[in-house]
């Protein structure tokens, strides 16, 4: 394990230790590259403007990454892309990582915002944050002003809208089952288990003690030595050092849809309860395993418990409910209950950094208001997640999580069980929507149930270190030493 | 011979077909749009619709490349096959169904017999003589036939519909509700097999496999006993030989690996294929064949109900998504194909790999050129997560066509509903009927 001594936090971007919860007001631009030099001069006026994560911002923070097509576009050299993790430099869109991650049907790339076949493609993910609304106005018209003259075009502005209690739009409570990394923390933890920086960070020993593939540049290519070196000790410049993979999903979420399904399945005064077996927790975080008969908002630690000992067959909380799929703690082989199973689960963490948008459903963002008029909206509106997370190996981190436990029907043993949230309604060739409830004597079944989330753009970005950021930007060697060439 | 004849007296339940015949080079095209063909409905494709034969668990269809390849073409059709029962009844059945559809598909393989040759007799001949064997065959449980898991994956279905039409006073206690399913299956003629035990081998075959293994133990105590000293220096020489092994660090191009990708994660599970060489040297020579067929005892005689490589006393994590595995020493021992049905994407198979039975795979794999670098053969290998997934991808095979004939089921579901159908009969404790009642 690094030290935090060892740990250069002025190199990392800021939003890999924080998410800028002091800063409600966020959007996110998406900006494609038209011209190579001019576009390289604005982005080397952001970087230094960004946000590191040695100092907490208390006003406004900007961060920044970059898509293989933008690495592309910048005329990053072929021997340094390829160094790039594989799902970044293929996308999301391959006809393989639809079926893996769902995105069929409504959630075609096709029918995309953004980050589609169909429209323009995205090179640079620009995240702002702010305080107020007046500051963020403010940010956005400073980075945005001179786009057009520097040969960048702004394919989508993202919007942010941050919920009371930080809620997520369904009315949860959300990002409470967060990584526990040690090097972040201030005070050490002794009742988590840490995951290794390395499963966020490159450069840093993983979760299998070894270093994930990311980019190395021969020396000749960094002639300014803007890169540090390789920490495995090859004579290789590090690229990946302290940088992170970002992905990206802006996932519409039907919230009348989702609440009337679930009060047509139980019943008004039941709606809630079903809910809440489908998310694993209670609307206040509050998880079924703490408290399986009802909601104690009060609780202190939400994130203080495990499946094994006390939910091994999933009578609190089901055996398919999103948070038992999406981080399923020490309830899966290899020896359940043991730190081995807990080892496993934490080589497929997420560091989530997402964001809500669109209005809330009802202001309050509480199901029991929401219930109360289901018919309030006459058209349908749009709202849902801007997804985020970080991690260092998208294959096994990402999308595992998506396919191997969220959008996998036969999950833990499951016949046609999909994530009733987020997993896909399709899969081997035949409907999946099934929910089931175990209990005695008889599980409980819901069944026939729709899409709550529909996929609208995403992207795997890369989210450079400062030293990264700045070889990035710069004009690549060869060019260089090209253009020379034809000056002499 | 011996071996025919014990096959015959002492009849394994599941048998692995492999055929392995050589392509003439101008007709490799031609071929390649048969396979496409068969893939684009495996089950029911006019060439060989697979799905005709109820005793077929997996069948895939692939173009080997030689083991000098580029330099010299020597490309070959495999065809693999899972079978319940004999091969030789399964070759039969072949020939006598898709006559027309084996001259298609070996219409490009110069071995096969003419226009004018052609006969039942003469097809079957020419099957036969392109069987190569595997030294190591993995069933993930010996004895459950396909027929079998396709009607009780009925049977769980129709327990879904019936359980699913109750009432909440019809579900009042565990043993009224179990006695409420029973009587179900019972009225239900096309589920009254249910009620009948599941066929098994009987008693007198399951005595001769105990019989086997104790031999096989014996006869490895005896090696063991009078052979250490070769033993050992022998494991000397590989420790020291391991650490001298160049290892693979190129990485596999992202087109290839894409184009792997394309044909994977249509079902619940996946087809894997992958050839390598055999480290050169009788040493490595004889290490392979010796760790193949003692996998091969342990296979069939240890890890045959359903987990794989798992020994909870050793400390040791199985893995229970694998239905179907095979190791197959190709040209005179100069190259191994590995070919398996697995649950899930490659990524969590390769996870698997690598988190809970990396000791087994080193084992083995690290025969080949290129594997990651071990420890005393067991130790690190696949643990290098990155060099060994690169290593699968530098090696991973593409399946032309691949057939399974219950794509929905993982082998975790074909096991759960075996034992609801094991439920329907004998009494049962209070908690026995919780535990069952559980499953569905």
């Amino acid at each position: 394990m690094a030290t935090a001594g060892d740990i250069d936090f002025s190199d990392i971007q800021g939003l890999v230790v924080r998410g800028y919860g002091g800063l409600p007001e966020a959007c996110y631009l998406l900006l494609r590259i038209r011209e190579r030099e001019p576009a390289r001069v604005w982005l080397q006026a952001r970087l230094a403007e960004l946000s590191y994560a040695d100092n907490r911002p208390r006003q406004q923070a900007l961060n920044l990454a970059l898509s293989y097509h933008g690495l592309v576009a910048l005329g990053i050299e072929e021997e340094i892309l390829v160094g790039f993790a594989d799902p970044f430099r293929s996308g999301m869109t391959t006809p393989h990582k639809r079926r893996l991650l769902g995105d069929e049907g409504g959630s075609a790339p096709e029918r995309w915002q953004w980050g589609g076949p169909d429209s323009p493609p995205v090179d640079i993910l620009l995240l702002c944050f702010a305080d107020g609304r007046t500051r963020l106005a403010k940010l956005l018209a400073s980075v945005t002003d001179d786009l057009d003259s520097h040969g960048l075009t702004e394919v989508a502005r993202l919007d942010t809208q941050s919920l009371p209690d930080f809620r997520e739009h369904f009315g949860f409570r959300d990002s409470i089952g967060q990584p526990y990394v040690a090097e972040f923390d201030r005070q050490t933890r002794a009742d988590r288990h840490p995951v290794p920086l390395g499963e966020f960070l490159l450069g840093y020993p993983n979760g299998y003690q070894r270093y994930t593939q990311r980019p190395l540049v021969e020396a000749g290519l960094d002639p300014q030595a803007l890169l540090a070196t390789d920490p495995q000790g090859s004579p290789l410049r590090d690229l990946g050092l302290n940088g992170s993979y970002l992905v990206l999903r802006q996932l519409a979420q039907d919230v009348p849809g989702f609440w009337r399904f679930v009060r047509d399945q139980a019943g008004a005064g039941s709606a809630v309860a079903l809910a809440a077996r489908m998310v694993g927790r209670w609307p206040s975080g509050t998880a079924l395993v703490q408290s399986p008969d009802g909601d104690v908002p009060g609780l202190e630690d939400k994130d203080n418990f495990a499946y094994h000992a006390s939910d091994s067959e999933g009578l609190k909380c089901p055996l398919g409910a999103h948070i038992r799929r999406t981080h399923p703690r020490d309830s899966l082989a290899p020896e359940p209950g043991s730190d081995k199973s807990i080892a496993f689960s934490n080589r497929h963490r997420l560091l989530r950094r997402g964001r809500a948008y669109g209005p809330p459903f009802d202001p309050s963002a509480d199901p029991v208001r929401y219930l109360a008029d289901l018919d309030r909206e006459p058209e349908p509106v749009e709202r849902g997640l801007h997804f985020i997370c970080l991690n260092a190996n998208i294959g096994r981190q990402f999308e595992f999580v998506q396919h191997t436990w969220a959008s996998n029907p036969n999950f833990n043993g499951l016949y046609r069980d999909p994530d009733p949230l987020i997993g896909a309604r399709t899969a081997h060739g035949q409907r999946q929507d099934q929910f089931t409830i175990q209990q005695r004597p008889l599980r409980r079944q819901v069944r026939g149930m729709p899409a709550f989330v529909t996929t609208r753009g995403g992207g795997y970005f890369f989210l450079p270190s400062r030293r990264g950021g700045q070889f990035l930007a710069q004009r690549p060697v060869r060019q260089r030493i090209a253009n020379k060439r034809a000056a002499d | 011979m011996l071996n025919g004849l014990l096959e015959r007296l002492h009849p394994m339940p599941q048998n692995d077909l492999t055929l392995r015949a050589p392509i003439a080079q101008a007709r490799e095209t031609e071929l390649r749009t048969v396979l496409a063909e068969i893939n684009q409905d495996p089950a029911g494709n006019a060439i060989l619709p697979f799905a005709k034969h109820d005793n077929l668990h997996f069948a895939r269809l692939l173009i080997l490349e030689g083991p000098d390849h580029p330099d010299t073409y020597d490309s070959s059709l495999v065809l693999t096959a899972n079978v319940d029962g004999p091969v030789t009844v399964f070759l039969r059945q072949l020939v006598a169904r898709h006559a027309g559809g084996l001259d298609r598909l070996y219409a490009a393989c110069p071995d096969y017999p003419g226009p004018r040759r052609r006969s039942p007799g003469t097809r079957l001949a020419f099957l036969q003589r392109q069987r190569i064997p595997s030294q190591a065959y993995y069933i993930n449980t010996i004895g459950r036939t396909a027929a079998q898991i396709r009607q009780e994956d009925r049977l769980q279905q129709a327990l879904q519909t019936f359980l699913n039409g109750l009432t909440a006073a019809d579900v009042d206690s565990a043993r009224r509700l179990r006695q409420r399913v029973v009587e179900f299956v019972a009225n239900e003629p096309e589920l009254a097999w249910a009620l009948t035990a599941r066929a098994q081998p009987g008693l007198w075959w399951r005595s001769w496999e105990k019989a086997r293994f104790a031999a096989l133990v014996a006869l490895g105590l005896l090696i063991v006993a009078w052979g250490w000293p070769v033993l050992v220096t022998a494991l000397l020489a590989l420790r020291w030989r391991e650490s001298q092994d160049p290892e693979l660090h190129t990485r596999p191009a992202l087109s290839r690996l894409n184009q792997l990708r394309a044909t994977e994660d249509f079902a619940a599970h996946n087809p894997f294929a992958a050839v390598g060489y055999v480290k050169p040297g009788w040493l490595r020579q004889l290490t392979a064949r010796a760790l193949l067929a003692s996998a091969q005892v342990a296979l069939r005689h240890v890890f045959n109900r359903g987990n794989l490589a798992g020994v909870p006393l050793l400390g040791l994590d199985g893995v229970d998504t694998i239905h179907f595995a095979r190791w197959t020493i190709l040209d005179n021992g100069r190259r191994l194909l590995f070919t398996s049905n697995y649950d899930g994407s490659l990524e969590s198979y390769m996870v698997d790999f690598v988190d809970k039975v990396a000791w087994g795979l080193n084992l083995i794999f690290s025969n080949g050129v290129g594997y990651p670098r071990t420890r005393w053969l067991v130790h690190e290998g696949a643990r290098h997560e990155q060099r060994f997934k690169d290593y699968l991808g530098l090696h991973q095979l593409i399946n032309q066509a691949w057939y399974s004939p219950y794509p929905h089921l993982t082998a975790l579901n074909i096991a759960n509903n075996e034992a609801i159908r094991d439920g329907l009969r004998g009494s049962m404790s209070e908690a026995e009927v919780q535990a069952w009642l559980a499953r569905l």
